[in-house]
């Protein structure tokens, strides 16, 4: 679109900005105002403020690593903002000085030149571009590579162009790190048809060009017209470079470029771009993935742009045509948003761009706004590994038997067995889980026997290997029969069902025309399961259930057995000793008593004695009866759970339910005699057959208005027009 | 005022009628001096005796008054003494307006254009009525059909040791 004539003037105003003796951008124009300070003393931008957005000729789709605006802190972690940059446009510098050619209220720290506001400037040469041709500018993409991650000197640093670096493996292996990724200008100096590009790689041009990048919202405190350019990528200082698509690290002339304020995007995936303050250098190791999103970067300004330069043909780039192989191009969206997207060669031509005379034949309108959202089509499950059981013995059976056979085991042991097997422990307890599953086997190895504690039973048993698994269901087309609305709410209503699972309604909306894929993924020690639910193949819904129930596991608490008996015979053993000692101790006591002259004591012991015997062997018969009718407690380890659901169907399916037409429907006649439904706009004569108006607009008629009342009345009806062959 | 008679076979919805449409004879407005309402006229008309034939003169259903550049369906007609009709008429607005002008419309219905996804409540389906159908999804995850049984094994979980698996 034109930019907006009130601030940038009439097209026709504009003026070249290009001289025969400058290395230029030749077909670009800037406004009759120049540059910025004139167009702030002509009223036409203000300082401090966003320059007017009409001047960007393509939006920037999210995939540009501008779109998105990021804050560095003193740290060097980077913090993600909410702040998206839609377009941008090109600049002029005039001078010596390549910097930042922004505005910005923290100036002072732009490197490298002087700390005034270039608004201010009475000699600012800042100028924006608001048309060129874009057959006259062809970026060169070149890379900065480093032999470590923390290069420090030009002996660790190389340049290169990019496609004589990625299909090098030899220079990779030498220069593994990537610092930089940068795009220098090539201007044309002739024509397209007959090109020839203006290229040096040892100096600065007199005029290069600068990235300018209008944001959406006005920053709180911070720069309003933020601009982006670093004309010197990292060492060798003698490599020239205009538009950085990938930074690995500082400006090492000294600071940094963003010491501590907002700093832009340079390449938008956050597994990509780093950032270091300070005057040390960083790299990342690089990789195809990262080729590749250099290469989108680029194709992000919908400019024509090349990997590669040798100095014979075809590869040479300042003189191969721009349908050369060798030649890509940006290829914007309908809307003229770019997205990473490029044609290349011979499919230049097809390109939207190509047919530009300038970049006003552009579609792009900057006052609608850019989708800042990447959308996904797939919600992939993550790959999972066989897990092997867990730490405690998990037994597999097919057979339904080994719970009966341990439970035999335990009962088969004798008393013995539990002080020495089960030092004291109840041998059940040892079962710490029982359940029937109702799925397919998993994997299981046999290999072992069945050990309680560190009692072995020597049954013999698998062990369970597969702890979880992953089964594919399949896919299921909801094919759309009547391709129409009956194939949707609420004449078609479809609903899932999952056996263990239950039942899921989906909506019509979503799947009608699309596949519905199930993925079970199952644990196979505890029968649970997760049923996903895929709309082609993004996740809908997961349905959760369980094909398990558990085995009561009981029995008699033997141990508990075996203890009390064995204290009960141990109080017999007292008793019987504490009935002698009564005795003795008596008659003992009755001689002493004589002794001292004390017959009647005689009597009272021997009275005692007997009176002591009589209670011990009654307290005697009653510990011999307790020991044979010793009842022993039942233990309960698990009750037993329910599960009904092996009786229902065992097999998902979607229920559809669909509409049936009346009997004699024919539809031929229905048209003829009803219409189809449908919804158009345009003049009569552009519709045959029976047309039913919603409305008209009766203009150039000559009739009295109830005529023309009939009239509209007459197409709301319908009319017929023109008989349909 | 002059009227020419037609015999006019089409569907009164359909526009341009010309094709379906064969002229009788010619006739003169007789009353003239009585309002003519120019939507719905109630006139006399009186043609020549030539044109006297019972045949033709009952196929009459159609009429344009010539001056008024309008046709009209004739809705009643009655034969008078001598060569005169009491013609009780109504316009015919597709055939005067619609069929020579062009402006824009919006369309909701139509014979050839079908946009499937607007709802037609004028078909003849009733959505309480319902054909189900099921869509299976094959598995022996559950249930294995060659032998007709249902899956099941059975776990049993100890307390320490350890189990070497075999694979």
């Amino acid at each position: 679109m034109i930019p907006n004539e009130d601030v940038y003037g009439a097209k026709s105003t504009w003026v070249d900005t290009y001289t025969a003796d400058a290395t230029m951008l030749k077909n670009a124009k800037r406004p009759q105002w120049q540059n910025l300070y004139e167009g702030v003393i002509n009223n036409k931008i203000e300082t401090k403020k966003l320059i007017d957005k009409s001047i960007g000729y393509v939006g920037l789709g999210p995939e540009s690593p501008y779109s998105k605006m990021i804050t560095v802190n003193p740290d060097n972690s980077i913090v993600k903002t909410n702040l998206n940059v839609v377009d941008f446009f090109y600049g002029y510098n005039w001078g010596t000085y390549n910097y930042c050619f922004r505005v910005n209220k923290y100036n002072d720290h732009s490197w490298n030149v002087d700390t005034l506001d270039i608004y201010e400037n009475t000699n600012c040469n800042k100028a924006v571009i608001t048309q060129f041709d874009p057959k006259y500018l062809l970026w060169l993409i070149r890379v900065c590579v480093a032999s470590n991650e923390h290069p420090i000197g030009s002996g660790d640093i190389a340049n290169f162009y990019l496609y004589d670096y990625a299909n090098d493996t030899t220079k990779q292996t030498q220069y593994p790190y990537l610092m930089t990724a940068y795009m220098c200008a090539l201007y044309e100096q002739n024509t397209p048809e007959n090109p020839n590009r203006y290229f040096d790689l040892t100096s600065s041009t007199s005029h290069p060009l600068t990235l300018c990048l209008n944001i959406e919202h006005e920053i709180q405190n911070h720069s309003n017209f933020i601009t982006y350019n670093d004309c010197n990528p990292p060492t060798p200082w003698n490599d020239r470079g205009d538009i950085i698509l990938l930074r690995g690290t500082s400006n090492n002339t000294g600071s940094s470029i963003y010491d501590g304020y907002n700093a832009v995007y340079v390449l938008g995936d956050e597994n990509y771009i780093k950032w270091q303050y300070g005057n040390f250098s960083y790299a990342e190791p690089y990789s195809e993935d990262v080729k590749n999103e250099i290469i989108k970067a680029a194709a992000c300004f919908c400019n024509y742009f090349i990997a590669d330069i040798r100095p014979t043909s075809p590869y040479n780039a300042l003189n191969v045509p721009l349908t050369d192989n060798s030649v890509y191009l940006g290829y914007p969206d309908d809307k003229g948003i770019s997205h990473g997207q490029w044609t290349r060669g011979a499919d230049n031509e097809d390109n939207p761009v190509w047919s530009w005379e300038d970049t006003t034949d552009s579609d792009y309108d900057y006052s609608k706004a850019v989708d800042p959202n990447t959308y996904e089509y797939e919600t992939p499950l993550p790959n999972i590994t066989n897990l092997y059981a867990t730490p405690y013995n998990v037994y597999y059976d097919g057979s339904g038997n080994s719970l009966k056979n341990i439970v035999a085991k335990i009962a088969s042991l004798g008393i013995v067995a539990f002080d020495t097997l089960f030092i004291g422990q109840e041998p059940l307890s040892n079962i710490i889980g029982a359940r029937r599953i109702f799925m397919k086997p998993p994997i299981h190895g046999n290999t072992t026997t069945i050990k309680l504690g560190a009692y072995d039973t020597e049954i013999a048993s698998d062990v369970l290997i597969e702890e979880v698994k992953r089964i594919e269901l399949g896919s299921k087309l909801i094919y759309p029969i009547y391709d129409n609305f009956m194939d949707y709410e609420p004449y078609t209503t479809l609903s899932l069902y999952v056996p263990y699972c239950g039942s899921l309604k989906l909506p019509t909306s979503i799947f009608m025309g699309h596949y519905c894929k199930l993925t079970i993924n199952a644990n196979t020690r505890t029968g649970d399961i997760d049923c996903i639910v895929f709309v082609d193949n993004i996740e809908f819904a997961t349905l959760k259930g369980c094909c398990a129930f558990d085995m009561a596991v009981s029995g008699l608490a033997m141990s508990e057995y075996v203890q009390r008996e064995r204290e009960i015979q141990y109080q017999i053993h007292d008793m019987s000793m504490q009935m002698l000692s009564s005795t003795l101790g008596h008659v003992a006591g009755a001689t002493i008593s004589y002794s001292f002259g004390n017959p009647g004591g005689i009597a009272s012991q021997a009275a005692m004695a007997a009176i002591q015997l009589e209670e011990g062997a009654t307290k005697y018969a009653r510990l011999k009866f307790e020991l044979n009718h010793i009842a022993p407690n039942c233990l309960l380890i698990q009750k037993s759970s329910a599960n009904v659901s092996p009786l229902n169907v065992l097999q998902p399916f979607i229920f559809i339910e669909r509409p049936v037409f009346e009997e004699g429907y024919n539809e031929e006649k229905y048209a003829k005699t009803v219409g189809h439904t449908c919804y158009r706009i345009g003049n009569l004569s552009e519709f045959k057959g029976l047309t039913v108006c919603a409305d008209a607009r009766l203009d150039g008629l000559t009739c009295t208005l109830k005529e023309q009342e009939m009239i509209l009345a007459a197409l709301q009806e319908g009319v017929i027009l023109d008989e349909p062959e | 005022m002059t009227v020419t008679f037609y015999k006019c076979t089409a569907d009164k919805r359909l526009v341009d009628k010309t094709s379906k449409m064969t002229s009788i004879m010619p006739g003169t407005i007789i009353d003239a001096d009585n309002n003519v309402d120019i939507i719905a006229p109630n006139f006399t008309v009186e043609y020549n005796s030539s044109y006297v034939d019972h045949r033709n003169i009952s196929t009459i259903n159609y009429l344009k008054i010539n001056e008024l550049n309008r046709f009209y369906f004739i809705r009643d007609m009655i034969e008078m003494p001598g060569t005169k009709l009491l013609i009780d008429a109504l316009c015919d607005v597709r055939m005067s307006f619609i069929n020579n002008h062009d402006f824009p419309v919006s369309v909701i219905r139509n014979e050839k254009i079908k946009n499937s996804k607007i709802v037609d409540k004028s078909l003849p389906i009733d959505p309480q009525y319902h054909e189900p159908e099921v869509l299976i999804y094959n598995t022996d995850l559950f249930y294995e059909p060659l032998f007709g049984s249902i899956r099941n094994y059975d776990i049993i979980e100890t307390q320490s040791g350890t189990a070497t698996p075999s694979t």
